[in-house]
């Protein structure tokens, strides 16, 4: 009973390792081959913990192999379009100039309400207003829509925006996040300074997110 | 480049720990065998002491060996052998000559498998 445990803990921290080895595209933009080393890494990690007789050495060393593969082919298809191609495919334009491509539909094999339904996904509920939509390798769909339907920008109506800073959360639960303040470039009395002038102690705040601009926004936590 | 050199470190420390238990059950194999072969020939002479003190040697280095080859061998392979081995030296008797030629020759074969199991062979690919 302990040696699974064991073994539990061990692999935990191997298929951890080797997703963190991966990188962050392996969670968020899953690619065919993407999907079956998730799929081979899973099923290895899953052998030696159901069968005790089997050394943890056989799904280590075969997850470990994998994740090698998975790098070098990730690299491989950085260089190389054909390889790219092969492995992951070619994004499909769906609907070009406001047309659906009917044979291109059939090609990934998509009925056009699977084609409205994920059109629906993206915000889109009228066909009409669609000028271009690709479905890309990852099986999401981007949507151009046509120019009279897209929504007006500052640019369009000539209006001067300052420019967008982005706002980083500086305190998190009441702890300061020095890495945040660094990013910013800014000095954490600063922020104690901020929140003295509202009267407020820093470890009161639940989030406090704060811009290169100076903006600042406060949440206090709640006497839950 | 970092993930690669990261992942290429781990698997070449896990390739090394395979060369190692390739090596391991081959020294294994090749002391036990030795073991058990001479027990053979002195038990045809009729020397059924000199037999049974070899298998019980070869029986005290597969146990100490057994522990490490758990980490690259399947368990229950491990476990037969084992019972197997341990069969051969309570047989050092005038009475069950055949029967411990058979059993002697019988943990040779298996301890014959458990060394290709780890040789690079193509059977062993498929």
């Amino acid at each position: 009973m302990f040696i699974t445990v064991y073994r539990t803990i061990i692999l935990y921290i191997v298929v951890i390792i080797s997703i963190r080895l991966m990188g962050k595209r392996q969670i968020g933009d899953m690619q065919p081959s993407d999907l079956v080393i998730t799929l081979l890494i899973s099923e290895i990690a899953a052998m030696p913990l159901q069968d005790t007789d089997q050394p943890i050495l056989f799904g280590v060393s075969a997850i470990f192999t994998i994740v090698l593969i998975e790098i070098l082919v990730s690299i491989i298809t950085l260089k190389s379009f054909i390889v790219r191609k092969m492995l992951s495919g070619k994004s499909a334009i769906l609907i070009k100039d406001g047309k659906i491509d009917q044979k291109e539909l059939k090609k990934v094999r998509m009925t056009v309400l699977d084609l409205v339904e994920l059109l629906r996904g993206q915000q889109v509920f009228d066909i009409n207003t669609v000028s271009f939509a690709v479905l890309e390798t990852g099986g999401s769909l981007s949507v151009l829509l046509k120019s009279k339907e897209q929504p007006a920008t500052a640019g369009d109506i000539k209006v001067q925006k300052p420019p967008a800073e982005l706002p980083l959360p500086v305190i998190s639960d009441g702890k300061i996040l020095s890495e945040a303040l660094t990013t910013l470039g800014i000095d954490e009395s600063v922020v104690v300074v901020t929140l003295a002038k509202k009267g407020i102690r820093p470890k009161d705040v639940f989030l406090m997110t704060l811009d290169g601009a100076g903006k600042s926004e406060i949440v206090k936590k709640e006497n839950i | 480049m970092k993930r690669l050199i990261a992942s290429a470190v781990i698997l070449s420390l896990v390739l090394a720990l395979c060369f190692f238990g390739v090596r391991y059950a081959t020294n294994a194999y090749e002391i036990i065998t030795d073991e058990l072969s001479l027990g053979e020939e002195y038990m045809k002479k009729g020397e059924f002491g000199k037999a049974k003190k070899h298998c019980e040697k070869a029986e005290k280095l597969y146990t100490e060996r057994e522990q490490f080859m758990a980490a690259f061998v399947n368990h229950g392979i491990l476990d037969e052998i084992g019972q197997t081995i341990a069969g051969v030296a309570p047989l050092a008797d005038k009475d069950t000559v055949p029967e411990f030629l058979s059993l002697c020759s019988e943990a040779k074969i298996a301890l014959t498998h458990l060394r290709n199991d780890h040789i690079f062979l193509i059977g062993n690919l498929f």
